[in-house]
């Protein structure tokens, strides 16, 4: 199983790409998605999704260009949009039996999914209880389960854990861990914990263009020995601000203890650190690499 | 910030978000095809068999009459919808955590709903010009005789219009399309009775529509010229030949009738107000909750969570080849969501319509209770083509496979399944009748209902629109007896022979329109 994405862009207004020249190969696996506001993620996302029609480029799913047949990859697609609604006069299986029944299964299969999923996203108590009444987050599960509806091959979750407390944010990242394996999961967010925790490739992206495709590992290893910590007094703070990428600050009795991320040792007294994602994130994505 | 500087931002952003719409544009056409229709004379003002020379007096008056009939009835829904659209946002609940009062936020929405309606006022008052130019009766402008039927004739109507818009969008039950239906003919009951009112024919200035103002100031100057002028008034294409023509100078402006006409805006103002007493000021608690299906449900929401650990599930992968595609699975689900959601007595009405079109003769059947069945309905079938928008489901189907030959058909059977049992009674009526024209016109009528609401939802993206068109045709058509129109074979053999191509073109038109929204 394979998709590919080639020199991908979308023109959104004469001259504004929301993407642009955007090449990638995505293999089973969760692929994170990390980039700031308006980076393109969504529009990239929306494209793959077969909802948004790519003004250049191609995506092929399996060999088969989506672009000009979108159904192929519909079938085996599932997809969690970032912004959406729900009928809020059925009930979450009503609501659920018809999205399965229009991707295409079967009333017997349908029932027996619908069930799975609705213990799954914890909403097996209020699964009866019309969708109107239900909070941002039970909406957002709904969301999720009818994305796995279809036992999906293709994966597409964006912002997926907006709303959701923490007990069910640490049990989606664990339910997308299991689905991996021989399928693709795409994973929008600016939430780095999140890509962090779950996933296998990362692709950042900032102003339509793709800055690095590469497993978290590979990423970390390219921040070795550029992420310092030491301690300075509240009032140096600012000034340090100005000149460094500051990653992390704590409050310690003797001053604030900061982590920056630079090439080249910023202090006499800082201490080289191991990188984590988030130093990986501001590296890149602020522009200093 | 000042109460008035916070009523200009609000109603300046209100304002200009409006006229960036897509509707707009769409109702300043129609605007400008009225202005085209007046000045090449399929639209007029006519006294019996005479009319006023066409000078600034004159056709300022004749396109103020224009504005208050068209605007005043159509223009209210295009500027229902503002308070709907900041609920919709999520901006209403920001503003509800301002200072800012109820009366305050309504007087904004007014204002905006006054100045949208005012900028296509503008437009007609333009074509006016124009107008007097092309018919070349009189080439001298006059412009205080020219603007002060705008002023004082269209503005206090429309300020009325716009703060019943704020009053409808105030009132839980009036917001929808229930709300739509009613202003329809809340208009139409209106109309003739500003006109026989006997009070407000002694004080005519004070009837909003400026008709018996008007009428009365034009028939004095017809009479002294054309004694034999026996009564007779209208607006529309006129019909009777004209054997006359007479020089009006316009209405003489007495304070009297300025205040009146200033009232009349004071009035506007004060509904305003009014309507910030039913306002809930997008508190959700304050809208009348739901009444569940099952009452020993517990009604407060399930915690987001629990805190035991749950119990971990496993899914069972698909046997992808073993599940096919069911087109009755669709149907069902689109059936379930177009009936779901509406209370008992919805479907004892329903009930009782389709036995009352069997009991009844079938001319009974055919001119009364069918229509009303009909129009029982126009509140479910309106949200064929635009459900998705509405409920913001569109990336969810649309990212399904086949959308527009699974969801779509599915989507106008289960309309077409609808009318058509609304419609069983007759059907039944007409069989035992033998009434084959009856059955047909019963046909064509079923495909046409859904097929309109189908198309016109698909390229609007609102269930507006199907509900002002299938309102106005079918209180013209079935119910006025108006045949070119008669959809459901009311009072003839209806028009099978139009209705099924036009039904068949307007499911042509729903295909396209969502496979452009499928392409973008």
């Amino acid at each position: 199983m394979q998709l590919t994405v080639t020199d991908l862009g979308k023109e959104y207004k004469r001259g504004f790409w929301g993407l642009k020249n955007f090449s990638l190969e995505i293999k089973p696996g969760i692929l994170g998605l990390l980039g700031p506001n308006g980076a393109g993620k969504s529009t990239f996302m929306r494209m793959l999704a077969t909802i948004t029609k790519p003004t250049e480029g191609t995506i092929t799913y399996n060999n088969v260009n989506v672009v000009a047949q979108p159904d192929a990859l519909r079938d085996v697609l599932g997809y969690l949009p970032q912004d959406f609604g729900v009928y809020p006069n059925l009930n979450a299986v009503e609501f659920l039996e018809y999205m399965a029944a229009i991707k295409g299964l079967d009333a017997a299969t349908a029932r027996k999914r619908i069930d799975e999923l609705l213990q799954l996203v914890n909403l097996k108590d209020a699964a009866r209880r019309p969708l109107g009444g239900y909070s941002g987050g039970m909406k957002q599960r709904v969301g999720i389960a009818q994305a796995l509806l279809n036992d999906p091959q293709l994966l597409i979750v964006d912002e997926p854990t907006v709303g959701l407390d923490p007990e069910e944010r640490v049990r989606f990242r664990n339910l997308l861990s299991d689905l991996s394996g021989e399928r693709i999961v795409i994973l929008s967010t600016h939430i780095v914990s999140d890509v962090e925790a779950t996933a296998t490739h990362i692709a950042l992206i900032n102003k339509g263009q793709l800055l690095r495709a590469a497993a978290p590992e590979d990423l970390l290893k390219e921040l070795d020995g550029k992420v310092w910590e030491w301690t300075v007094q509240s009032d140096d703070l600012p000034a340090l601000k100005q000149k460094h990428i500051i990653s992390g600050t704590i409050r310690r009795s003797d001053g604030v203890q900061v982590r920056v991320v630079s090439a080249t040792p910023p202090e006499a007294q800082a201490v080289s650190v191991s990188p984590n994602l988030e130093d990986a994130y501001l590296y890149f994505i602020g522009g200093k690499s | 910030m000042s109460t008035a500087r916070i009523i200009y931002h609000l109603a300046r952003a209100d304002f200009l978000e409006r006229v960036r719409r897509y509707s707009f544009l769409v109702m300043l056409g129609l605007v400008v095809f009225l202005g085209y229709q007046t000045a090449i004379g399929n639209m007029a003002l006519e006294l019996g068999q005479y009319r006023g020379e066409y000078n600034s007096a004159w056709v300022g008056a004749m396109m103020s009459l224009i504005a208050t009939f068209f605007l005043g009835w159509f223009g209210f829904y295009l500027v229902k919808g503002s308070v709907a659209r900041d609920r919709e946002t999520g901006v209403g609940q920001i503003m509800a955590t301002t200072p800012l009062t109820r009366p305050l936020y309504l007087l904004g929405k007014w204002l905006s709903n006054f100045a949208v309606l005012t900028a296509m006022l503008a437009v007609l008052a333009l074509a006016g010009l124009v107008i007097q130019f092309m018919q070349g009766e009189s080439m001298q402008v006059n412009l205080p005789a020219f603007l002060a039927p705008f002023f004082f004739i269209a503005l206090p109507l429309l300020a009325l219009v716009a703060a019943a818009a704020v009053l409808f969008e105030s009132i839980p039950f009036l917001q929808g399309g229930f709300g739509n239906i009613v202003y329809f003919f809340a208009f139409i009951m209106f109309l003739p009775l500003f006109l026989e009112n006997s009070t407000l024919s002694r004080y005519p200035a004070y009837e909003p529509m400026g008709l018996g103002l008007l009428s009365n100031e034009m028939g004095r100057a017809l009479t002294a010229i054309h004694p034999d002028y026996g009564g007779g008034f209208s607006l529309g294409s006129g019909g009777q030949e004209i054997i006359g023509t007479f020089t009006w100078e316009g209405v003489q402006w007495t304070p009297a009738i300025l205040f009146a006409r200033f009232t009349l805006i004071v009035l506007a103002v004060a509904f305003t107000f009014f309507a910030a007493l039913f306002f809930d000021r997008f508190d959700p608690s304050r809208s009348k909750p739901r009444r569940m299906k099952n009452p020993a449900a517990d009604p407060s929401p399930a915690p987001a969570s629990i805190s035991q650990a749950l119990p971990s599930v496993h899914l069972t992968p698909l046997n992808r080849a073993a599940s096919r595609f069911s087109f009755f699975s669709v149907l069902v689900a689109e059936l379930k969501l177009l009936l779901k959601g509406q209370r008992w007595w919805w479907y004892a009405i329903a009930g009782g319509l389709i036995i009352a079109s069997i009991v009844n003769p079938s001319t009974i059947t055919r001119q009364y209770v069918l229509p009303i069945a009909w129009a029982w309905h126009i509140l479910l079938v309106s949200s064929l083509g635009n459900r998705e928008a509405r409920d913001n489901v569109q990336q969810m189907t649309y990212s399904s496979a086949s959308p527009l030959w699974r969801q779509l058909p599915a989507q106008w059977l289960a309309g077409f399944i609808v009318t058509l049992l609304l419609g069983a009674g007759a059907l039944v009526r007409f069989a035992v009748d033998g009434d084959m024209a009856g059955l047909l016109a019963l046909f064509s009528g079923a495909l046409f209902i859904p097929s309109l609401s189908l198309a016109l939802g698909v390229w609007s993206g609102t269930s507006k629109v199907f509900e002002i068109v299938y309102i106005s045709l079918w209180y013209l058509g079935p119910m006025n007896r108006v045949d070119a129109l008669d959809f459901s074979g009311a009072n003839s053999s209806g028009r099978p022979e139009f209705f099924i191509p036009f039904s068949i073109a307007l499911i042509a038109l729903a295909f396209l329109g969502r496979s452009r929204q499928l392409r973008n």
